[in-house]
């Protein structure tokens, strides 16, 4: 560090800058390298989207053509069984992974836009909006999410869009709850006066000095909501309010299967696995951002 | 631009509510931050604000930057009146007035570059084109005695010193006049102290700033301040030019301040001998009648907890706010 030239204020401040490290998209990657659980995360949710993408192309058998023997055990032919009206489980999984990870997916990024939206409006401004933003997400709060779900899909019918509109406006309150705490203690840091001071709009001062620091404890609510949303479609397909009763969703299977367990264990166990799989794989995968995006955490391990 | 001060205060007054009841919130009091107070600051002076924690020097600067609105009394900035300023104004306003903040580890945002940060105020007001930004930040580095290097560096990968260097060159982006010093040292090591602190000096001299510098370590503000000012919960007590005031404090709360900085000699301190100022800060929410200072005061005498004294010309350009302070104090 000797191409340094001096300035006339001082030179000792010059010297003891570290050299840059990797670009933030390398050092993502080299940590994901290193973690092995999100590895195992990253690779079976790959699997499991490329399974949904292209699901008319790979599954063995027509998931919805009843002509195979039903509750037959896992075999050659059919390596997870068959169901009881004989279609092929394979098959159905790997179509059921369409709904559930659109139902994941899409439910998630409607919560999470409705809900940071009013908890970082809430704990921003604070005073009366404050006040009724949050007597409504504690009113939400006080019933479980699953059953507002049930309420909302009971009262505007069952459907794709329903069940999605139902889901993500069950979960707003988490992401409204969890915005506003980070809010609150982020605004009192001295870098939001100082971006006041400076002048930056109180826009500009929630989605560039706010949001950011605020997006590990959300990012970590968001994979586990996504999680939760795949429970939720499959809770309300096992309750019958699912998508049409003829679209196989892991739910739907679950439910059905509970009935054969003790003559029929495959018909409900590999539906639950595949939601336990991504559900955990989520959740690897989340926690490994999280602990990327601190910071701080980051600079220790360096 | 008008002949008088270039920052005048009176009678500021800045009282938070203190509110009870979850449902019909009623105001039950109010903490008294800052009680009715005067100073004004020349243009190119230093001017220095000292008190211990809570005595409301933070919430002056505060109320200086705009990030409060006082409930009382008047700023008067150049001539114009900034305490209620209509928000359209107030951007005009934050470019000229600008402040380096105490902590350097807490007022830079961790998720920005130091070209984001130095360069907000920039894209903010408009004040360049966006593609001038990195040339205007690495000047502004440069001015600060930072390498070209750091601008793309984010907060955690520099120093305390480093850090501070930042926040100063932020704060001069927009060329202001007048820089709000919030404990702009404290925070940082004694030997990396002096060299802000001589960066801050040669930046006043080059740009023609002012400052205002908030702090509770009376040797800093000896060295750096033209003018002083003594807070003492909400008000200030003593006032004066810098020098004599540290040389010859009045007031017995300057005089006991004085008494407790350590000198730096071990062999002086040990036999040094001096009454620590017995007893806690009272609440600003319920101050003691009369002079606020009077349950630890040395010299109280009962009358002092009736009559709540006024400032009084005790000296060559200094004031004071206590009876005990006038030339027939001797006698007493």
């Amino acid at each position: 560090m000797t191409e340094v030239s001096a300035s006339p204020v001082d030179v000792v401040s010059q010297q003891d800058v570290p050299p840059r490290r990797m670009s933030a998209k390398k050092r993502f990657l080299n940590a994901l390298w290193q973690d092995k659980k999100a590895m195992v995360g990253v690779v079976v949710l790959t699997v499991f989207v490329l399974a949904a993408i292209f699901a008319p192309l790979i599954t063995p058998y027509d998931p919805n053509d009843m002509e195979y023997d039903f509750m037959a055990a896992p075999s050659l032919a059919h390596p997870l069984g068959t169901d009881d009206l004989g279609r092929d489980l394979l098959s159905r999984i790997i179509q059921g992974a369409q709904i559930s990870i659109f139902v994941g997916v899409s439910t998630v990024v409607l919560s999470l836009i409705a809900g940071l939206t009013l908890g970082i409006l809430a704990g921003y401004f604070g005073g009366w909006l404050d006040n009724v933003i949050m007597r409504y997400i504690d009113l939400q709060w006080a019933f479980p999410n699953i059953l507002i779900a049930v309420y909302l899909v009971a009262v505007f019918g069952t459907g794709l869009a329903n069940i999605i509109a139902a889901l993500a406006l069950a979960y707003i309150d988490d992401f409204a709850r969890v915005a506003r705490g980070m809010v609150l203690s982020i605004k009192e840091e001295q870098y939001v006066a100082a971006a006041r001071t400076v002048g930056v709009s109180d826009f500009r001062i929630m989605w560039r000095h706010i949001l950011p620091n605020a997006a590990a404890p959300i990012i970590v609510q968001a994979t586990v909501s996504v999680s939760y949303a795949i429970l939720g479609e499959a809770t309300l397909s096992f309750l019958g309010l699912g998508v049409e009763a003829d679209t196989p969703t892991w739910g739907l299977m679950l439910s059905e299967g509970r009935s054969f367990i003790s003559r029929a264990w495959w018909i409900g166990v590999f539906p639950g696995l595949a939601i336990m799989l991504v559900v955990l794989s989520i959740n690897f995968v989340g926690d490994a951002l999280r602990d990327f995006l601190d910071v701080r955490e980051t600079q220790d391990k360096a | 631009m008008s002949s008088g001060p270039l920052l005048q205060v009176d009678n500021l007054q800045m009282h938070f509510p203190v509110t009870a009841g979850m449902v019909f919130r009623r105001q039950v009091g109010a903490v008294r931050a800052v009680d009715g107070v005067d100073f004004h600051i020349e243009k190119g002076e230093t001017f220095g604000l000292v008190g211990e924690s809570g005595c409301g020097k933070t919430t002056i600067g505060r109320c200086i930057l705009k990030l409060e609105e006082p409930t009382g009394g008047s700023i008067r900035f150049d001539g114009d009146e900034v305490a209620h300023l209509p928000s359209t104004e107030v951007k005009a306003y934050r470019r000229r007035v600008q402040a380096v903040f105490q902590d350097p580890y807490s007022s830079l945002n961790p998720r920005m570059t130091v070209e984001e940060i130095v360069g907000e105020p920039f894209l903010v007001h408009k004040a360049c084109a966006r593609d001038e930004i990195p040339g205007r930040v690495r000047d502004l580095l440069s001015l600060c005695g930072l390498p070209g290097r750091v601008q793309d560096r984010y907060p955690h990968e520099m120093s305390g010193g480093q850090r501070q260097r930042v926040g100063i060159a932020r704060a001069l982006a927009l060329r202001p006049d007048f820089l709000v010093c919030d404990e702009a040292v404290s925070a940082l090591d004694v030997s990396i102290q002096a060299q802000i602190i001589r960066l801050l000096e040669d930046l006043r001299e080059e740009l023609g700033l002012t400052y205002l510098f908030i702090a509770h370590d009376l040797s800093v503000v000896r060295h750096i301040c033209h003018r002083v000012a003594v807070m003492y919960l909400g008000k200030i007590v003593e006032i004066g030019e810098s020098e004599s005031l540290f040389a010859d404090p009045k007031h017995p709360y300057t005089q006991a301040l004085l008494e407790a900085v350590p000198v730096p000699d071990p062999a002086v301190e040990k036999d040094r001998q001096f009454e620590p100022i017995k007893g806690e800060v009272p609440s600003p929410m319920n101050p003691p009648g009369g002079c606020a200072f009077h349950p630890r005061c040395p010299k109280a005498m009962p009358s002092c907890s009736d009559l709540t004294p006024a400032m009084e010309t005790v000296g060559p350009d200094r004031r004071a706010a206590c009876p005990h302070t006038g030339p027939t104090q001797a006698a007493a």
